[in-house]
Formats: C-alpha cells, structure tokens, sequence
C-alpha cells in the first residue's frame, strides 16, 4: 500500500525537516515538494495524492486559500507557526495541525493517524462502473444504478447508501468511495455527504434538500456545488 | 539507565543519553535540541546547518531592506519566514526575537526597530558560532 504525498512548503529548511521525516516510511512516497500555492494547485489537477502537507503562510495564496481552489480533498496535514488558523482549518476536515518547528515524535503520531485513515478508506467493500455501483449487504452484491441514489451518508465507519427504493449500509470512508464513483452527477458537498446532483430539490444558503432530507453544505464545498449547477 | 539531567550550566559540550553519534554539540547552541534532532543522524543535521548558512545572510538582507524602506508588510513575511531557521541551527533566542519583529510589524508598531536592533546586535556573533558548529561537524563526518 503506497501512500502517495506531496509538501507545499515555502521556507527550505522547514521543508527538508519533512522531507527527512517522510523518509522513516516506506510506503510514503513523497512525489514532490512545492514552495507556491499556484504550482501545487497545478499538480494537483492533474495527479492523485493521498496526503498534501500544507503550510498555511505562503508568498501567493494562504493554504486555506488553495483549499478552495481544489475539487478533490485528499487528507490535509496543516503545516503553521501560528495556532490562529487552527479554527478555520477544522472547517476543511484537515486531519492534524502541526505547529513548526515539527517536533519528530509529533510527525509520528500524525502519520500513525494518516495511514490508519488510508488503510480504513480502502477497505471500502464497493466497486462502481459507469452506470452503477454494487453494494455488499449481508453477503450480497446489490446491484444499485447510479440515476436511483439520492445521497450517500457517512456515519462513523459506515456510509448509507440512500436510494429511491431504499438503503443500504456499507463499510468505508466516505473519501474512498468518492475516488470511485465514476459518475460526473456525484458531488461531495460537505465532509458527511455525496449527493447526485440530478436529485436536489433547491438550495438555500449552506443547506439543499433531497427528497426530504435537508443536506449540510460546507463552506469547502459551496463554490464547487455553485460551480457545478446550471445557474441562470 | 541514565537518568541524569543534562546540564547546561557552562560552556561544556552536552551529549544526549541514547544519541549514537559520539559527536557532542556545543553549549553556546541549544545543544539538547541539536542533539535529539540530529543526534542519531548527523548528516542530516550537517544538511540543516549547511541550508541556514547559504540562505540566512539574504534573508537577513531582506529584512535589513524592509525596514530602511519601512515595509512592514515585507518585514513580517520574512520575519515569519525564517524565524524557526535559527531553533534548527540552535539559536531559540534568535527565533523569539524574530517573533517580536514578526507580531510588531503585523501591528505596525515602532518597538520593530527596538527588536530589530536586538537581533543585529548578536546576530553576527550567533552566525559565527554556527559557521563553527558546521565546520566541527564537517570534519567530524569526513
């Protein structure tokens, strides 16, 4: 299991510290280190990432700036000096904050818990083509097609699968069933939640309904869903 | 196993209990940080010092810049910048006064000249002491 990362990083020193660190893990491959915001949004377009080490100051954008910036959230591991960005990075469902300079056994702790994370959203037990996915319930693969699910919704170690007809409970993060998805209407729009986008009812503010169900909207998230609908 | 503080009370070297490398950092640095960053890799250590001495003059010019210009803004980004260079080489007090200017800049504040001059002050004679820490460390690897 390769672990793939990249470090955005404009100080050189802070950045050869992590550098050396990721070094202790075999199966963390550190594919590239930027020192901007505009050359990491690049890359990331175009290359799937599994962890990005963020620092928040830079030259030409904040890191929660290129957050925004960004459709797929890989996990996030905010890199700063200063404790001031801590409330509003919990907003982007980072997975730590480490506060510089990084302290060895600190960086172990945080990777213990970014690999534990990358282990379980693996272990999603679903597999999708084009035009459907199947579900493993109670030893069955359930044939579900894609134009019939409302939402999926994470709870813990879990995620509903919310359909026209019903659901149905699968194991897995919320994260990998994202990267497998091959339906361009499927859209995260907040850390709980991926809705069909041909199923919304209306949205309003930071919430849309499905159905029923009133929907969250993170603020991550809201300029990806605006960008994403047919706004007249 | 030793259990034994380590003392800092003079200028002696201080070894880390458990750090392998036989090499003893000097005092005048914070020698128990060096230690147990660099103590069981002295390579990578002799990396960091190598970065902070081709880079630190420039960005020291920089900031000298900034503040004859009166650029708060560019004397924060460096500030901010480059403060934690001087923890990795040893010099936490340089990286608190680099603080100082930091927080002062970002208020616009006079007491940045007060912090600035601080920091020239010892910064020479600091620079030097980890000019000296790399050479040790040079000839203790070749």
């Amino acid at each position: 299991m390769n672990i793939k990362a990249i470090l955005i990083e404009d100080n050189i020193m802070e950045a050869a510290v992590l550098e050396q660190y990721c070094t202790n893990y075999n199966n963390v491959e550190l594919a590239a280190t930027f020192s901007n915001g505009t050359d990491a949004i690049a890359y990331l377009n175009q290359h799937k990432v599994d962890i990005v080490f963020l620092d928040i100051e830079m030259p030409d954008m904040t890191g929660l700036q290129l957050l925004d910036k960004i459709s797929c959230l890989p996990q996030i591991v905010i890199t700063t000096s200063n404790k001031e960005y801590a409330y509003d990075a919990y907003e982007y469902e980072v997975v730590d904050f480490l506060k510089k300079p990084i302290p060895l056994a600190r960086f172990t702790k945080t990777m213990e818990k970014v690999i534990r994370n990358h282990e379980m959203r693996n272990r999603v037990a679903l597999s999708s083509s084009a035009t459907e996915l199947y579900v493993k319930t109670d030893g069955k693969y359930i044939r579900v097609p894609y134009n019939e699910v409302l939402y999926f919704e994470n709870v813990g170690d879990y995620i509903k699968v919310i359909t026209n007809n019903g659901m149905h409970i699968i194991y897995g993060a919320l994260k990998t069933l994202a990267e497998k998805l091959s339906y361009p209407r499927f859209l995260k729009v907040h850390r709980s939640f991926i809705v069909n986008l041909d199923k919304i009812v209306d949205i309003e503010d930071n919430s849309l309904v499905i159905g029923k169900k009133v929907i969250p909207i993170s603020r991550a998230h809201k300029p990806i869903i605006m960008n994403s609908i047919n706004l007249i | 196993m030793n259990t034994q503080p380590i003392s800092r009370d003079d200028n002696s070297r201080v070894e880390i209990p458990g750090a392998t490398s036989g090499f003893e950092f000097n005092n005048e640095l914070n020698a128990e940080f060096l230690s147990s960053s660099y103590g069981e890799n002295l390579e990578f250590g002799m990396k960091m010092f190598s970065i902070f001495l081709a880079t630190i003059e420039e960005d020291i010019e920089i900031l000298t810049h900034s503040m004859e210009a009166k650029d708060y803004h560019g004397v924060k980004d460096i500030a901010h910048k480059i403060k934690n260079n001087f923890t990795w080489v040893g010099l936490p007090k340089l990286s608190s006064v680099m603080y100082k200017i930091e927080l002062a800049a970002k208020e616009k504040s006079e007491n940045v000249i007060s912090h600035y001059n601080d920091l020239m002050d010892i910064f020479h004679t600091e620079h030097m002491l980890v000019q000296k820490e790399y050479d040790r460390l040079n000839s203790h690897l070749s």
